[in-house]
């Protein structure tokens, strides 16, 4: 009988026993709360700053073509706002809407709060700038050797030194990526990405971008 | 006796002992349903999955302190890659988590730590070359080349000489990339 019993023991089905997995699960939940980062953190890459008055700092430039022009293209930052000038025919031209008039991008003050338009100045570079030169120019490696300006792609950030470091980076936000507007008029996605695989030295560039080779330096 | 009983007293006996099943029934069904946990070991797993994969994905984290050191946001989508840090926040600078110099008023570092054209900070450019010897020699041992980049965290209030000054040094000691630290705005 008792041998019956337990043979028949052997054929019931029994619950698995999740008690040692909750109890560990229910530790690393809470731990690895603590130290998860909800906020993600990235970068933006920039150039070296211009110490001496020595060459602009490699780069896509073609030393056999010597033809080829600057666009030499700048944003001023100051307490006032931004301004934007380049020199598409080899002398210094404002881009600034009316003439004479500086900064072109004023900095509006909002809740007692200095406010920089970032999108306006994106706006200004891709209607201005970005969009008579395009056809032109390409930040493609293969069709380099089209490109009218050698420089095309950087962009020099000169900016007063009471400045805060967040406009900086708004400023730099603005130069890189695409306005909205350009949608329909660049093909893809609207971002700009550097990426450096695994074990490369160089990064490398991906997703579109409009002027990606910052240099900022000290006004 | 049995046939004696009324059919009303059957009725009645049958009731009883239909109730007296249905409550063993019942008692038998609470005493082995267990609770029912697998939903929940199902939530609980995948929380747990997600919370590990956002565990080690980055090379290297930024603590933000209130009023010390805030990251920018950015729309940038580019993942920070392994190198030099220097965080400047509001009190200090920070390379490889070793203070080299001190951040007077959220501002200035003071004059008698920069060099005299006040455009290179002495104690970091000192560390810097440091770390860019150190990680020289480990490059050429194992047969590589070494390409000296820095990474910088700075507050979002500094103001820009700072950062400026931070990076005219790195600069100088020949370091060739520098990225700046935000946080993202966009997802990807």
């Amino acid at each position: 009988m008792a041998k019956r019993k337990r043979h028949k023991m052997e054929f019931e089905i029994e619950d698995v026993n999740l008690l040692p997995i909750m109890n560990l699960i229910t530790l690393l939940i809470p731990f690895l709360l603590l130290s998860a980062q909800f906020i993600q953190i990235g970068v933006i890459l920039v150039e070296p700053p211009r110490i001496s008055s020595g060459g602009s700092s490699g780069g896509p430039n073609n030393a056999n073509q010597p033809e080829k022009r600057e666009l030499n293209l700048t944003v001023v930052v100051t307490g006032d706002g931004f301004s934007v000038n380049y020199k598409p025919n080899g002398t210094p031209v404002s881009l600034c809407p009316e003439k004479g008039k500086q900064p072109c991008i004023k900095a509006k003050m909002v809740g007692g709060k200095k406010t920089y338009d970032g999108h306006a100045l994106q706006k200004l570079l891709f209607e201005r700038v970005w969009k008579p030169f395009m056809k032109r120019n390409s930040l493609e490696p293969d069709k380099m050797k089209s490109n009218l300006f050698k420089d095309w792609g950087r962009v020099a950030i000169l900016a007063n030194d009471d400045i805060p470091y967040e406009v900086i980076v708004k400023v730099l936000d603005a130069t890189r990526e695409f306005p909205p507007e350009a949608k329909g008029v660049v093909s893809g996605r609207l971002a700009c990405e550097f990426k450096k695989p695994l074990g490369e030295d160089e990064w490398v560039m991906k997703g579109n971008c409009m002027f990606p080779f910052a240099q900022i330096s000290s006004q | 006796m049995a046939d004696r009983m009324t059919s009303e007293e059957k009725a009645r006996l049958e009731r009883i002992e239909a109730k007296k099943a249905e409550r063993r029934e019942a008692a038998k069904k609470f005493r082995n349903d267990p609770l029912k946990i697998t939903s929940l070991m199902d939530a609980l797993t995948i929380i747990l999955i997600f919370l590990l994969k956002s565990y080690g994905s980055d090379p290297m984290q930024v603590p933000q302190k209130k009023n010390e050191l805030i990251l920018p946001k950015s729309d940038s989508m580019s993942n920070m890659a392994e190198c030099v840090d220097i965080q400047v926040s509001r009190t200090s600078i920070v390379v490889k988590g070793k203070a080299v110099s001190k951040v007077v008023d959220g501002k200035n570092v003071p004059s008698d730590e920069l060099s005299t054209d006040g455009h290179i900070i002495v104690k970091l450019k000192e560390r810097l070359e440091e770390l860019k010897k150190k990680a020289e020699s480990a490059a050429s041992s194992a047969g590589k080349k070494f390409v000296p980049e820095a990474f910088i965290a700075a507050d979002q209030k500094v103001p820009w000489k700072l950062v400026a000054q931070v990076l005219y040094t790195a600069s100088y000691v020949k370091y060739k990339k520098f990225s700046f630290a935000i946080v993202k705005t966009r997802g990807g």
